[in-house]
């Protein structure tokens, strides 16, 4: 057991390496002088120097990244060339607006899916399980910003029973906050549930297959224990996996979901960043999510034995 | 195979037959030489709602929203086809000389690969459209080095069990040499799942670019794309609800279709995996 933790632990450790060293290295793919770029065309000598300087672009290569990882560890990742903000407190005031909505759509996406794949594989060839099945493909081929667009335009604008545009942070009005929430939660989750249902349902159809899901039936336990105890572990965990993996979909897919409720988060921001060729907040935001995804993976890789000992003995 | 997986194909291919066919529709009747023009601005349409000169209506420039749907049809799928032929044969080798050879090199491959995939959903590629510039060959490059690391991971998967497999063990024992063994004998057992891979890619890349452009980072106006003309759409998204409408429906419409096509092609090749 405590090898199998080890091993996961220390995989992670050179791909974060090397996270680092792509996100050093893009910025270096930007055609033309990065200082030039931050200062605009009409700068002179002088400053293009002082900025070469303190940008530590007259040292060679390998130092250039050594000084930059450095600091980077020490969460000290430049300040923006918009605003003049640190980046670091920039990327995490972001992030608190994004967060919420990426752990709610999780959970709202596995809790549908487990229930919707369960259900399904229970009665497998049934008018139900068509019906879970195509309606999850469906899901899964709609545009996440699309389908953003059609809950503000159904529950926004129509019906009016929620907010439309802008954003309470959790610390003013925690009621209110909840109710900015909704709509962009649910239109990430609901994609992402189309992909899990369908997962979580060939497993649980595998898994309803064994002779030991037989031999729990053939004891005498009713069919609600038999899934809760015996069916249910068993096809959640590589369901779990792909938890872990569609986090970084959801990481991904959040900027235009901030783009449609117009929300002031890490997505918004990276975007904002790109148009404005802002490198350092770009490569905060890069470096940030890149490094939740690991460490949310690792984790995932960590927790997958409690489902499944059986990983830890391969 | 049971009954009821039978009709959950079926079920799945008219469905994926009937978007595909609609989609087509909507191309033919947008993009034929007798149709609207796409560019045509005629402000005194400005957000006009269907009618029989303009079937779907008009755009915020008074512009023939079927034209537009159309010809975005053709903009997006020619940059998807792009991306996939390019991420395929780049991605493919990487995929295959590393799963082949073994050795140390696949191992630094691989690492870095592994980390490439850290970068969650679109990210990598809207940090690299901010690289090489928002124009449409930008973005295919930007597309294509954001689906090399998927491909040349599942390529040289494939490739590590087909390596172990008798005929090329005869193969080698015959005296071909490495390349040979790759050319003649991997990469033509490969064709199967990279086709149902091909195929997926295709449906992601869509929907990648469709919001790239969405987000404003993509093809930009007046060159329709569905992603700007849904970006364009959503200001008026209260009055003219139509504007944002038919775009989406087109990219679901593709994107399900490719994805049933996936499916179904995956159970042809191999009924295994059948759902």
């Amino acid at each position: 057991m405590l090898s199998y933790l080890a091993k996961r632990v220390l995989a992670a450790i050179p791909t974060l390496l090397l996270v680092g060293v792509a996100v050093f290295v893009l910025v270096r793919l930007v055609p033309g002088d990065p200082a030039q770029v931050m200062l605009g065309d009409s700068a002179d000598k002088e400053s293009l120097a002082a900025a070469h300087a303190a940008m530590g672009l007259d040292k060679p290569v390998f130092t250039q990244f050594t000084i930059w990882a450095t600091n980077a560890l020490q969460g000290d990742l430049g300040t923006s060339l918009m605003t003049d903000e640190s980046v670091g407190t920039l990327v995490l005031d972001r992030f608190a607006v994004s967060a919420p909505i990426v752990l709610i759509a999780v959970a709202l996406a596995t809790i549908v899916a487990v229930l919707l794949g369960l259900w399904a594989a229970l009665h497998q060839g049934k008018a139900a399980d068509l019906a879970i099945v195509t309606g999850a493909t469906v899901l899964l081929s709609i545009p996440t910003f699309w389908l953003g667009l059609m809950l503000l335009l159904v529950f926004g604008l129509k019906l009016g029973w929620l907010p439309v545009v802008g954003y309470v942070p959790f610390s003013e009005d925690a009621h209110e906050a909840i109710r900015f929430l909704v709509l962009p939660s649910i239109a990430l989750a609901l994609v992402e549930a189309g992909v899990l249902t369908r997962l979580m349902r060939a497993s649980a159809v595998d898994v309803l297959r064994l002779d030991y899901v037989l031999h729990a039936r053939a004891k005498g336990l009713d069919d609600d224990t038999v899934l809760a105890r015996h069916v249910f572990p068993n096809a959640f965990a590589p369901t779990l996996t792909l938890v872990g993996l569609i986090l970084g979909n959801l990481l991904g897919g959040i900027a235009v979901i901030e783009t449609v409720f117009t929300l002031p988060g890490l997505g918004r921001l990276m975007v904002d960043a790109v148009l404005a060729r802002d490198y350092p907040v770009i490569q905060a935001c890069l470096l940030f999510t890149a490094s939740i995804y690991i460490v949310v993976n690792l984790v995932v890789d960590l927790i997958y034995p409690v489902f499944d000992p059986r990983i830890v003995n391969r | 195979m049971s009954r009821a997986m039978l009709s959950i194909s079926r079920l799945n291919l008219w469905l994926g037959g009937a978007a595909a066919l609609a989609l087509a529709v909507v191309v033919i009747l947008g993009a034929n030489p007798f149709a609207q023009d796409p560019f045509t601005v005629d402000l005194a349409l400005r957000l006009g709602k269907p009618s029989m000169q303009h079937w779907f209506g008009t755009d915020e420039f008074g512009r023939d929203i079927l034209a537009r749907t159309a010809h975005g049809a053709l903009i997006s799928s020619g940059i998807a086809l792009s991306t996939v032929l390019l991420a395929t044969a780049v991605g493919g080798a990487i995929g295959v000389v590393a799963g082949f050879l073994r050795g140390w090199a696949d191992r630094a491959w691989m690492i870095l690969i592994d980390a490439l995939l850290a970068f969650p959903g679109i990210l990598l590629a809207l940090a690299l459209v901010a690289v090489f510039g928002a124009s449409r060959w930008g973005i295919i490059g930007a597309l294509t080095l954001a689906y090399i690391p998927i491909v040349a991971r599942v390529v040289r998967g494939a490739t590590l069990s087909l390596r172990e497999k008798e005929f090329i063990e005869a193969a080698r024992v015959s005296g071909d040499d490495a390349v040979t063994i790759m050319l003649r004998h991997v990469v033509p057992n490969l064709a199967g799942p990279v086709l149902v891979l091909m195929t997926s890619m295709f449906g992601w890349v869509l929907l990648s670019e469709s919001a790239l452009s969405f987000l404003g980072v993509g093809i930009s106006p007046p060159a329709p794309t569905w992603g700007n003309m849904l970006a364009a759409a959503r200001p008026h998204l209260d009055v003219a609800p139509h504007l944002a409408i038919v775009p989406g429906l087109c990219i679901t419409a593709a994107v399900l279709a490719v994805n049933l096509l996936g499916d179904a092609l995956r159970d042809y090749l191999d009924p295994r995996s059948r759902l």
